[in-house]
């Protein structure tokens, strides 16, 4: 087992090492500093090797600390107060780690580019392999939680005996969990943890639960988890022994663990949706006369989009149904606690730059320009005459207005929402405030559409193989999203707030779209 | 019209995949390009295609009056190896949009149907969405609309290696029927094939493009002579 361990270390290490000087090699700085020659050199890929081994482990305590801020503290901090801290800091152990770390993935069936290597492409023994890679999982978990599970745990005043059970539990769960999982597929062959619908289920509950529990306060019954832990474990051990006792690894991975699936396993559930909606559309022709009257880029993104109305138009409907049944929500919340209109008006007038990050999550552009790439510009960018400047400026302007209005869909009914909530939470006696409140959203909305569609056609991210190489590309959506996020920061009134977004954005836009219209026909091609 | 290549260099780093490559090939003949794996193929037909920056040379159009014109998307058509197509359209809407988007450049324009028959692709497979197309069938779709498009150079990347003999046959006399109005250039590292469909055969070799000069294309000897030019001990 220690052999395999270091087999596959070695494998996956070499696989890291690799792929880190290749992604470095990409930007520009460390192109002429690093030889292309490189990989050869193996004194410096050892030293490599143990750096970023060392890394990625120190980076698990990290992962974990950060996770419990956010995820624990930032919570407690704002719906407990400290006498209910450990009941708040239980439930959230439980549903959030229990519940959806255990139940809503997988570990041993998880396709992975480590056991794509290791056991499709060298051939090594699947059983084995699946086990030490588990226990080597479990070992990580356990060791990486202990810090910040004590240390948070202890924060909030959690007993050190409730914390060693969490501990316990957590692994208990995790063996239940796969081993449930690899009995279902054993039994039906179907991979339950790769279905979204499943996934979302368990995620949801697994959130509700979380959060629901420690809002209300419900306090958590001290004597409740000890035997809950013992059932746990006593599951437990027949799990892992059933893990350990299960034959049919090499089976499993030779179904699972297919080529397509890792390399592409981020834009599974995206390729998934979109082969069903080919699959749905393959006996009939597009009869929808809109689209038949259009021409050129209008009729080829028309099709597109309603080729993939599951993963596009289908996905925005309901999250616009969602906003509207908040909104809907809240109206008949105000309605029957009067009390709380106060508290939420004051939110409103201040609550603008929180939309900037919710405004850039709820944007489908990334999403859209994902599907645009897989779907079509992989293929099309192939034809000389789809990369002439004057049809690539053609069919940009098409996918502009029609990313722009999809997306405009929910920010209209979020920005009419929010205007009524502050009307009715006793308005405001100047009109422009409302005014501002709906640009702005309005605004926002279609900042991120440009921005993300001027970002795909600047840096176009993928090459041919379909595989993301650009690290340009994913340090810029970094540096976007940590932006949209220290705008929660800002404190400052709505209004100002507004006009500041209206200004900048059009400022955004315009700048964008020029680079766009100067650069794309140079730079969007294939890799 | 002839396209003339003047000492084309292409590198990769330090790899000179080019090295100077100086050729003329005229209109009216199937040209077989010939090379072994890895030989540089693919990169020379990506270089007239304009695919990415070349190191030195030039390449040009020229005509009877010797008028010179710039290769572009305009004049140029090039049927890649693997072929793509958007698999989310039907045959008939690629066809249509491409018709709709070029149409200024498409001389005698037919209707989609008629260029249906001319690659003799069946009634049935026309409205079904590219995804279910087998390799053949979008490696067609995919010469279809560059045929369409009426480029001076045609330049087809190991075009005939997906058909099956009946369909291969089939476009080898459609290559055979186009050729007076065109330069048709075809790589292929088969050699039987190469000297069954074209009219002259070219070799591509340490970097460096040279005519093999025969009248009898399907000759042993000729064979013979190829081959040992390509088992020269310098390639690599």
């Amino acid at each position: 087992m220690i052999k395999i361990f270091i087999e596959a270390f070695k494998i996956n290490s070499t696989y890291k090492t690799n792929s880190f000087l290749y992604k470095i090699r990409k930007l520009w700085i460390f192109r002429k500093l690093i030889p292309n020659d490189v990989y050869r050199l193996t004194d410096v890929k050892i030293i490599l090797n143990i750096i970023i081994a060392i890394f990625s482990y120190l980076f698990e305590f990290v992962k974990k600390a950060i996770y419990f801020m956010f995820f624990f503290m930032l919570p407690i901090s704002m719906m407990s107060s400290s006498n209910d801290s450990v009941s708040a800091f239980i439930w959230i152990f439980l549903f959030l780690n229990l519940f959806i770390g255990s139940f809503g993935k997988q570990i041993i069936m998880s396709p992975t580019l480590e056991k794509y290597y290791s056991v499709i492409l060298m051939h090594m023994d699947a059983k084995k392999y699946a086990i030490t890679d588990y226990i080597h999982h479990l070992l990580v978990t356990l060791i990486s939680f202990l810090p910040s599970l004590f240390l948070f745990g202890y924060w909030n005043q959690v007993p050190l005996w409730t914390l060693t059970f969490l501990l316990l539990s957590l692994i208990g769960s995790r063996m239940i969990g796969d081993a449930m999982f690899i009995m279902i597929y054993d039994k039906w062959k179907y991979a339950i943890a790769n279905r979204s619908w499943y996934v979302l289920t368990i995620f949801g509950l697994g959130l509700i639960g979380a959060y629901s529990l420690s809002y209300f306060h419900v306090s958590f019954p001290p004597l409740f988890l000890l035997p809950l832990s013992i059932m746990i474990i006593l599951i437990a051990i027949p799990s892992f022994l059933y893990l350990l006792h299960y034959q049919k690894y090499s089976f499993l991975y030779k179904r699972l663990i297919t080529r397509e699936n890792v390399i592409f396993d981020t834009d599974k559930i995206i390729r998934e949706s979109q082969l069903e909606t080919v699959k749905m559309d393959e006996h009939s022709t597009i009869s929808n006369e809109m689209i038949e009257k259009k021409k050129g880029f209008e009729y080829f993104n028309a099709i597109f989009f309603e080729r993939h109305k599951r993963i596009l138009t289908k996905s925005v409907k309901q999250m616009t149904g969602v906003i509207f049944l908040i909104i809907i929500g809240s109206i008949i919340v105000l309605f029957f606690a009067p009390e709380l209109k106060d508290n939420v008006h004051r939110f409103l007038m201040t609550s603008l730059p929180y939309f900037v990050f919710i405004m850039y999550a709820l944007n489908r552009g990334q999403v859209i320009c994902k599907a645009m790439f897989f779907n079509c510009d992989h293929s099309m960018l192939t034809y000389q005459f789809y990369r002439t400047s004057k049809n690539m400026l053609e069919n940009f302007k098409v996918r502009l207005k029609m990313l722009i209005r999809l997306n405009l869909l929910p920010a209209f009914v979020l920005a009419i929402g929010l205007d009524l909530l502050l009307w009715m939470t006793g308005g405001v006696g100047n009109p422009f405030v409302y005014f501002s409140m709906f640009f702005s959203i309005i605004f926002m909305s279609i900042f991120f559409s440009v921005h993300h569609l001027v970002l795909y056609y600047l840096l176009q991210p993928y090459d041919i193989n379909m595989d993301r190489k650009s690290s340009i590309y994913d340090i810029v959506n970094a540096i976007t999203y940590f932006i949209c996020w220290s705008c929660i920061e800002i404190k400052l009134d709505s209004f100002y707030f507004s006009l500041g977004t209206i200004a900048l954005t059009t400022i955004y836009v315009v700048v964008a779209l020029y680079l766009a219209y100067l650069e794309a026909p140079k730079r969007f091609k294939l890799k | 019209m002839n396209l003339v290549i003047n000492n084309l260099k292409k590198n990769f780093e330090k790899k000179e995949v080019l090295k100077d490559i100086t050729f003329t090939f005229e209109k009216g003949k199937i040209y077989g390009l010939l090379g072994r794996n890895g030989a540089g193929k693919t990169t020379l037909f990506n270089a007239l295609a304009n695919e990415f920056e070349v190191d030195g040379g030039e390449v040009f159009l020229i005509d009877e009056q010797g008028n010179k014109e710039t290769l572009s998307s305009e004049n140029i058509g090039y049927v890649i190896s693997t072929p793509v197509v958007p698999e989310f359209l039907t045959g008939r809407e690629f066809l249509r949009f491409f018709i709709e988007i070029n149409q200024h450049k498409i001389k005698n324009l037919k209707t989609i149907d008629e260029y249906f028959d001319f690659l003799n692709i069946e009634v049935e497979d026309r409205d079904r969405i590219m995804k279910d197309y087998s390799h053949g069938m979008k490696n067609k779709m995919q010469m279809l609309v560059n045929i369409i498009a009426n480029p001076e150079v045609l330049l087809l990347d190991e075009p005939l290696t997906s058909f099956d003999v009946v369909v291969a046959d089939e476009m080898k006399k459609m290559l055979r029927k186009i050729k007076k109005d065109h330069i048709l250039i075809f790589s292929t590292h088969i050699l039987e094939l190469a000297t069954d469909l074209c009219d002259e055969i070219v070799i591509l070799h340490n970097g460096v493009l040279e005519s093999v000069q025969n009248e009898d294309l399907n000759s042993t000897e000729f064979k013979e002579k190829i081959i040992d030019i390509l088992k020269d001990e310098n390639h690599d």
